[in-house]
């Protein structure tokens, strides 16, 4: 549940995620008994929508605002495993920490590799989902149906199980995908072996592996487009390919963007698949800033520090984010 | 890939100080009475908790009134757990720690002070434990652990093909390694002569040792020492002839390796005997295996576990008594019978259902001269700077130098922290 919440926080404030707006848009005091009359009232005069989020604010401050005030206060001082059995050994050490980051060619390092990451996982996760959800869409017959499940099934198979496979497929002498290039007289690729290409096999298992959810959320807003305006175009005159350019992409505009928004969060914290399949190898060439951050507090439970890289991540997403949403209004002003 | 780690990291690491704040001194280890709590490390696929209960089963009947509550933890989950429990002041009266976790959790001042209570239990006498776990029980002078299983390293080969190669003898020397390499190598096709495992953070170690030097010194490291240095250039010179592949640990299979004689020699552990036996039965009794080569020592790696009495236990009486009887030989051996992990007791090492497995033999006289890893409580920041460095070297082809000077720049920040 944290979880949830810890994405949510990363919302700008006073920025309403812009579904909750429209559903808000579209309650109207309902018209009829007096009771109703007055609880709309009530609702105007402003106590009850406090009530109702309540549960969720309480929720979000216990697990998401206090944890991030407790990081940038650890992230001043260098507690460690000794220091947690016994406060009076940890030290406030100011801003060394991050001092310390800036010089640490590791982080250097696992800040370039997430740029990359991001780069290709974004835009990978958005083209291949998107064109999956216009193909899935063509049609509703039984097949097309047992293939939409089929597409949705890596984002619920556990990432354990996807590293055993594909570390079986991406295995330089025995895996599969080598055997196969081998058939086609193609040399073996060092999938996991080599720093650069390491980069490409992770971000290739991870686009994936993340592009069920978002197939999802395309088919859903693919399906709400009215077919009037097809029929309409299609009545113009106009082709398949400008039917998708004037209709179906402009009206999938929100979809696409919240897509891009939360892909982009979950990709500045790639974490999982350098996790379990390569462990940040080979040459740190996958070691991304989660992973660098887990790894100091984790490993080494060198608190202070990794709250410090935690907290540089933190702000890295909330700026990138706000970023989004600035040229989001932007354009909704044009 | 999952939007929430940061977030769950960072709720982590509050939930950690939360422990902290609330538990305070309240807290207490284990259960009260005659309850002993006792954390053992298991396996993904072990089943060390239901076993160990079975062991202690014993030990229960033995003296009346007490309960073990054995609670298995993965060992992924080890660090985790144990950080909790040393925040909290809520952990188990007896835990088992990894040795390469030991110093760091002695500094904390997690575990309790043993050296008043030890002399009473002489089945806790250190000179009954394998030598080169004994450096392992004390830290300025003061003993707060005891050697439970242990792990070490020989070198795999296959019999046929080192034969065939003119190797009716497994390779003694470094030079007899190297030149049995390269003859497999000459096989051609894509045959290399042995699968050397850069991930390993224990290769340049044994390397080091066996070039007659050690890393470890007045309480820290030093990776300018000559031999480190020859550790490094010997495992690079392998990589730069071509006689091994360029994989980490977790990508070269080295059983389907050792099966099909593409790398018909690696350096590994007890487990593989296992795992050999059972993938590929197929080449049974066309392997053995033999110890380090080496050239002024032999020296292998020493690893494995220890067990220790958290320092807030409510019972250490009952459990050193426990610790006693888990160094008992019987005890040792029933443990060895059951989950396969050697132990670290001699007497028990020396016994027939150990030394009548050829394989399993090899294991015991090499821990007869093996060394543990430098106990600093920063090992594992510094083991993965010195894994770095050698991988930038075989893999990356970086100057050695150079690599090894940044190295020690490195390392003697961390250290110094």
């Amino acid at each position: 549940m944290s979880i949830d919440i810890g994405g949510r926080k990363l919302t700008p404030t006073g920025e309403q995620p812009p579904v909750a707006q429209s559903a808000l848009s579209q309650v109207t005091p309902a018209p009829g008994t007096g009771r109703l009359r007055a609880a709309a009232r009530a609702v105007r005069r402003g106590y009850h929508p406090y009530a109702f989020i309540a549960p969720s604010t309480l929720l979000l401050i216990a697990f998401g605002i206090v944890p991030i005030a407790l990081a940038l206060f650890v992230s001043f001082t260098d507690l460690d495993l000794k220091g947690l059995g016994d406060h009076s050994q940890v030290r406030f050490v100011g801003l060394e920490n991050y001092t310390r980051l800036f010089d640490d060619p590791l982080f250097h390092r696992s800040v370039l590799n997430t740029v990359i990451f991001v780069g290709l996982g974004v835009p990978g996760v958005l083209v291949v989902s998107l064109t999956v959800a216009l193909l899935l869409n063509t049609a509703t017959t039984r097949l097309f149906r047992w293939l939409r499940a089929l597409f949705f099934l890596p984002s619920i198979t556990n990432i354990v199980a996807i590293a055993v496979v594909w570390g079986y497929l991406y295995q330089t002498d025995y895996g599969l995908l080598n055997q196969l290039l081998s058939v086609l007289h193609i040399d073996a690729v060092p999938w996991l072996d080599d720093p650069e290409t390491s980069r490409f096999s992770l971000a290739l298992m991870a686009i994936w592996r993340g592009s069920g959810l978002n197939v999802m959320i395309f088919l859903a807003a693919l399906q709400a487009i009215p077919t009037e305006y097809y029929e309409a175009a299609a009545l113009d005159g106009a082709g398949r390919w400008h039917r998708l350019r004037y209709i179906t992409l402009p009206m999938l505009r929100f979809a696409i963007f919240f897509v891009v928004v939360t892909t982009l969060i979950a990709w500045l914290q790639f974490f999982e698949e350098p996790f379990v399949l390569t462990n940040g190898g080979p040459l740190d060439a996958t070691t991304s800033v989660s992973l660098f951050i887990y790894k100091t507090g984790f490993n080494h439970f060198e608190y202070g520090y990794a709250s410090a890289g935690s907290f540089v991540l933190f702000l890295i997403i909330i700026v990138v984010t706000a970023i989004q949403f600035r040229s989001r209004r932007a354009e909704l002003d044009a | 890939m999952r939007r929430t780690r940061t977030a769950a990291t960072t709720t982590a690491l509050a939930s950690l100080l939360l422990a902290t704040a609330c538990g305070g001194g309240s807290g207490t280890a284990g259960s009260d009475g005659d309850t002993l709590e006792v954390w053992v490390m298991s396996s993904q696929t072990g089943n060390e908790g239901p076993t160990f209960e079975q062991l202690v089963a014993d030990f229960e009947s033995v003296n009346p009134g007490t309960k073990i509550e054995v609670q298995p933890i993965p060992w992924e989950n080890a660090k985790d757990k144990i950080a909790t429990a040393v925040a909290s002041g809520d952990g188990p009266d007896v835990v088992q720690v990894g040795l390469s976790l030991l110093p760091e959790l002695v500094d904390s001042g997690a575990l309790m002070d043993l050296s008043d209570e030890i002399g009473s239990h002489p089945e806790l006498a250190a000179d009954r434990f394998v030598e080169g776990a004994r450096p392992t029980m004390q830290t300025d002078g003061k003993t707060y652990s005891v050697p439970w299983v242990t792990d070490t390293r020989a070198l795999f080969y296959r019999t046929d093909l080192l034969a065939e190669a003119g190797y009716e003898q497994p390779p003694q020397t470094w030079a007899e390694l190297k030149d049995a390499a390269t003859k497999l190598k000459a096989r051609g096709g894509k045959n290399f002569g042995i699968s050397l495992n850069v991930g390993d953070q224990f290769l340049p170690l044994m390397f080091t040792w066996q070039a007659g030097g050690d890393v470890h010194r007045d309480d820290t490291v030093d990776f300018g020492v000559p031999e480190f240095k020859e550790a490094v250039a010997y495992e690079n010179s392998f990589f730069t002839a071509g006689l091994t592949p360029k994989a980490g640990p977790w990508k070269y299979d080295e059983v389907q390796g050792f099966k099909t004689g593409v790398t018909p020699m690696f350096v590994s552990g007890p487990w593989m005997t296992k795992a050999i036996q059972e993938q590929a039965p197929e080449i049974n009794g066309k392997w053995a295996l033999s110890l380090m080569p080496g050239d002024t020592t032999r020296t292998a790696f020493l690893g494995g576990s220890s067990l220790g009495v958290f320092s807030k236990s409510k019972n250490s009486e009952g459990a050193l008594k426990l610790l006693a009887y888990l160094s008992q030989k019987d005890t040792q051996l029933a443990w060895y019978k059951a989950s396969n992990a050697l132990p670290a007791v001699s007497e028990a090492l020396a016994d027939p259902a150990l030394t009548s497995d050829p394989n399993t033999k090899v294991f015991t006289e090499q821990l007869k001269q093996a060394k543990i890893a430098p106990p600093i409580k920063q090992w594992d920041a510094v083991a993965q700077e010195m894994t770095r460095a050698v991988e930038q070297i075989t893999i990356g082809g970086a100057d050695i130098d150079k690599t090894l000077a940044s190295l020690d720049t490195k390392v003697s920040g961390l250290t110094s922290r």
